[in-house]
């Protein structure tokens, strides 16, 4: 009798790739198991990444997960993270002409708004923390929540998202580099696109930067137009509720 | 001897009910909550649990704890369910008595076990491991499946059992399931239930299934069908009043309509509307 590692690897072989097993079962169908085994993780995956789906249809999509479940077999305790890599496995496979090029960046759009829905909490900057600053606001410490993820792209696929949102004609989205920035505000996931200069600032607002810092390279975008800029986006990041409220707003 | 906390008639917290619970007074004692949805850092997810959580006492039932994997327990997945079952306090952990990961892949499924002396060894150190770790017992709940094994010597009920008296853990006795197997595999449901140590049924969970002809899929996307609510009339009957809920995860309808069916099962156990959580908790000691 087959002790039982060498049983659990035949009866896994058997339900995830279609293995032949020898006298493993005395009654039943194990096929009944390889069938939701397939389909629990293309729903998971579907439903992850549903602008992707409705962009290539059901079909070619099936076949993308498949292709992408044979690479990489979930590993995490928890269906939110079996379509972690999809994006990577786009990637990876980028010279395979079966996924538009842009495949992978609208995955990587729709993997970060998987990630920030349910990432950590944190309390956002309010516009009364920073006017109490007063003198003090050059010294103030910008960073983003941190459910807060900036995704570069090398397609317009946040274009896209938005057409098949909006249940609009989606034409395949132009070559064309962007920033967006996905962010949660209270429960709701947003994500936008970035102005130039202000994809320069969230390098630099990921790890934490002063206002003043943001003012001087802003400086040398903007010249003597800098500190007009700068308290433009200090406004709207703030209306977007997505700058952290550290415990203190200054650098000692 | 075992005892577990009777909590009354529950349901399983599922997201198209959150605003309902949230902003009504549903007739409902207690909540059971799939541990793994809530083990996550923020967001809504975490913001329902503790609101829910300030009303009802919360219940939570795993899927990924894959006791019966020749795998070890995997210690990430252990803290952080440590670290839930610390903020919610809930009054009942359980998982299944099945395996679901190998080689460090997860099937995000319920395998069945061979019932075997080697699996049932094997189950009861895991589970002594787990309840260490957590500080208190857990429930297990019989599967439903699909296959027997060639190689399995015990049945699932004398197996399941003997585990929960080897391992010193409680039996979390899904009705549903019961049923299915009898009908998937020609077992005796009232012999399954006649070999459940009375003293170590912690909850009990009914759920709907879909007939697929050659055999039952316990889909949770039907009502409890009547065969069921027989088994159940039964099961209090021997086993009285114990924590008792049904579980919907497909087809899911208003929370109005799934109240009425748990209202079926307080008239058939016969017990009162909540039942005070007076007796000892689950944890050791």
């Amino acid at each position: 009798m087959a002790d039982l590692a060498t049983l659990q690897r035949q009866f896994y072989d058997r339900v995830t790739a279609g293995e032949p097993t020898d006298g493993l079962i005395a009654s039943g169908d194990l096929e009944i198991y390889a069938v939701m085994y397939a389909s629990r993780l293309r729903d998971a995956l579907a439903e992850d990444y549903p602008k992707l789906r409705a962009a290539l249809g059901d079909a070619r999509f099936a076949a993308l997960a498949d292709d992408y479940l044979r690479a990489h077999p979930p590993r995490s305790f928890t269906l939110r993270d079996a379509g972690q890599r999809l994006a990577d496995h786009l990637r990876a496979g980028a010279a395979v002409p079966a996924w538009p090029p842009w495949a992978a960046d609208l995955a990587a759009l729709e993997r970060a708004r998987v990630e920030v829905f349910d990432g950590p909490d944190a309390e956002p900057l309010a516009h009364a923390g920073v006017v109490a600053l007063g003198d003090q606001l050059p010294e103030l410490v910008l960073a983003w929540i941190p459910s807060s993820v900036v995704v570069a792209l090398a397609w317009a696929v946040d274009d896209l998202w938005s057409a098949i949102e909006d249940g609009q004609p989606s034409a395949a989205p132009a070559c064309e580099a962007r920033v967006v920035r996905v962010w949660r505000r209270d429960v709701s996931v947003l994500h936008r696109t970035l102005d130039a200069d202000e994809a320069e600032l969230a390098r630099d607002l990921a790890i934490g930067t002063r206002f003043a810092g943001a003012c001087e390279r802003l400086g040398r975008l903007h010249g003597d137009g800098a500190s007009a800029r700068a308290a433009e986006l200090l406004l709207r990041w703030l209306e977007e509720e997505v700058l952290a409220a550290p415990a203190d707003h200054t650098v000692g | 001897m075992a005892v577990f906390p009777r909590l009354g008639f529950g349901l399983g917290l599922r997201t198209p009910h959150y605003q309902d619970v949230l902003e009504g007074e549903p007739r409902v004692d207690w909540w059971e909550v799939i541990s793994e949805n809530f083990l996550v850092a923020g967001g809504n997810p975490r913001r329902v649990l503790r609101r829910v959580r300030e009303r009802w006492p919360v219940a939570l039932h795993g899927v990924s704890l894959s006791i019966g994997s020749v795998d070890p327990v995997d210690d990430d997945y252990l803290g952080r369910l440590a670290a839930l079952v610390a903020e919610v306090e809930p009054p009942i952990v359980s998982d299944h008595l099945c395996w679901s990961a190998l080689g460090g892949h997860a099937a995000h499924d319920l395998w069945p076990l061979p019932y075997t002396e080697e699996a049932l060894a094997l189950v009861e150190a895991k589970v002594r491991r787990v309840q260490d770790r957590l500080g208190r017992r857990i429930l297990l709940e019989n599967p439903s499946s699909y296959v027997t094994f060639a190689a399995s010597q015990i049945p699932e009920a004398e197996f399941l059992a003997e585990v929960a008296r080897r391992a010193d853990c409680g039996i979390l006795l899904d009705v549903n399931n019961i049923y299915v197997n009898a009908k998937n595999h020609g077992w005796d449901a009232a012999a399954y239930l006649a070999a459940m140590p009375a003293e170590r049924v912690g909850q009990i969970h009914l759920a709907g299934h879909s007939d697929h002809g050659t055999h039952l899929l316990d889909t949770h996307d039907h009502p409890v069908c009547e065969a069921v609510w027989t088994l159940y009339g039964e099961a209090v009957a021997r086993f009285g009043d114990v924590t008792s809920m049904i579980e919907r995860d497909e087809a899911i309808p208003s929370l109005d309509e799934l109240v009425g069916e748990l209202d079926r099962a307080r008239r058939i156990a016969g017990g009162p509307a909540r039942h005070a959580a007076a007796q000892p908790d689950a944890a050791h000691g």
